[in-house]
């Protein structure tokens, strides 16, 4: 973990859900939650509601292989993945792939 | 009121369940349930208050199971409940494993007891109706399982065979294995079963076992419907046990192809197993004659069941769990195929009609009477 990691505080923050999870989580659009990086708003967002958080993680916390995660417009494969330090306001978004068949 | 039939037919892209009567032609379709999701397993579980089981796994959003009373409201489809728990490996799992998809499901030996087996090839097992599912350890963390490896429809644990003295599971690709203690220790039996695809033909694990079925009145004997479609033979890859599953011996004689993907043993006659042989290079039914061959004597010989059947132009590829039996008086056999058709065959099979045309990719199909 890095200096900047080590020394980031939590902030508050939006994660905008996929239409299936909703369901899961009092059928919001989107929750407030406050995390330092993504990784931690994962772990928030599993903790307040475990249906959901099993939705968008695997068993070992990693996103699910067709989930693409954002922060604004960028997607966290171009920043710092799971890492990627999270600013007051920021709008996380998690968007299903378009895959499959 | 009349027996009632319901056909649950899992699919690539839901679960459809057909309600209609015993004896009629028309079928009320309802669904797709779990819409966009794979439906490889459901469940009919009479104990207690009778149940359909069903389990649905996501590309995207990872898998779930779902119950709903067997009694249907009327002109109304099931109202599904999911059970709030879902199989899942330990977040410290040494080779970093994730459940992909869920292949079986069968009930356990108490009242609320379903076991599960999932990709990767893993067993689980719940105690209180599927809200908690805990690992079956001597299976999943068994020695062989990191040699065991996917065959083209994913490395999956497909078979669950309980009985009084034996818990039979078997994997594709990793063979037949075996508890006799109480699922505290899990050996591989596969003497007899071919792997033609591996430099050593007999290994001691590690044959593409498609299926296996039993009789709950024989335990002891069990068919299995292997990968087959050897190069050089073609009579080695349905095969029949008569200690257990220790040895194993062919029975592929007079089929038109040792490849295949269900076998189906008959409710009532334990004798009377069903096979639908594909065409090796294609996973089709040969020569586009679709036919389900069965045989009333435990293998010795067999017979084709295509009356009513497409005669010509017909590929059909029927996987291994999209063929099963009903548990009506005159019990009719049930098969659905990847290009979306399902079809019944009457009288054990030997009158088939097509039930529904259009459904997506079949995956799975249960019948029963309700």
């Amino acid at each position: 973990m890095s200096e900047a990691l080590r020394d980031a505080k939590p902030v508050d923050v939006e994660l905008a859900l996929p239409s299936a999870v909703r369901p899961h989580c009092g059928g919001k659009a989107s929750v407030e939650l406050a995390a330092a990086d993504v990784r931690a708003l994962l772990a928030a967002f599993a903790a307040k509601w475990p249906v959901g958080g099993r939705m968008v993680c695997d068993e070992q916390g990693r996103p699910r292989q067709h989930l693409n995660l954002f922060v604004g417009l960028e997607s966290i494969r171009s920043l710092r993945g799971l890492d990627t330090l999270l600013h007051e306001g920021d709008v996380v978004s998690i968007v299903p792939a378009v895959s499959g068949g | 009121m009349a027996a009632r039939l319901l056909v649950t037919v899992g699919t690539k892209k839901g679960l459809f369940v057909l309600e209609g009567s015993k004896h009629g032609r028309r079928f009320d379709v309802h669904g797709p349930y779990f819409p966009g999701l794979s439906v490889n397993a459901t469940l009919f579980d009479r104990r207690g208050t009778p149940r359909i089981v069903a389990a649905a796994s996501s590309p995207w959003f990872g898998c779930g199971v779902h119950v709903a009373p067997m009694q249907l409201a009327k002109g109304g489809g099931p109202k599904w409940k999911a059970t709030g728990g879902v199989p899942a490996f330990a977040k410290d799992d040494a080779s970093a494993r994730t459940l992909k998809q869920i292949w079986s499901l069968a009930e356990g030996p108490g009242k609320r007891d379903w076991f599960c087996g999932v990709e990767p090839a893993a067993l689980f097992h719940s105690e209180d109706g599927g809200k908690g599912w805990q690992p079956v350890a001597s299976f999943n963390e068994h020695p062989h399982a990191k040699s065991w490896s996917p065959g083209a429809g994913g490395l999956c644990l497909h078979t669950i065979l309980p009985s009084k003295d034996a818990f039979h599971v078997a994997v594709s690709t990793g063979g037949h294995y075996c508890s006799r203690d109480g699922r505290a220790t899990f050996k591989p039996e596969n003497k007899g079963i071919d792997a033609h695809f591996n430099p050593d033909r007999n290994p001691e694990y590690g044959q593409c076992v498609h299926k296996i079925a039993a009789h709950p009145s024989r335990p002891e004997r069990l068919y299995a419907q292997n990968h087959g479609g050897a190069a050089d033979r073609q009579d080695l890859s349905v095969l029949r046990s008569d200690d257990g599953g220790r040895t194993w011996t062919s029975i592929a004689k007079g089929l038109p192809s040792d490849f295949g993907f269900p076998i189906v043993v008959h409710p009532d006659q334990p004798d009377t197993i069903y096979v639908v042989p594909l065409e090796t290079a294609t996973r089709t039914c040969p020569g586009g004659k679709p036919t389900v061959w069965r045989s009333e004597d435990a293998g010795e010989t067999w017979e084709p069941l295509r009356k009513g059947l497409p005669k010509k132009e017909a590929w059909y590829t029927v996987l291994r769990d999209a063929m099963s039996a009903d548990d009506a008086k005159e019990s009719s056999l049930w098969f659905g195929t990847t290009t979306g058709q399902l079809w019944r065959g009457r009288d054990g099979g030997d009158e088939w009609e097509q039930v529904v045309a259009n459904l997506p990719p079949i995956h799975s199909v249960r019948a029963a009477t309700v």
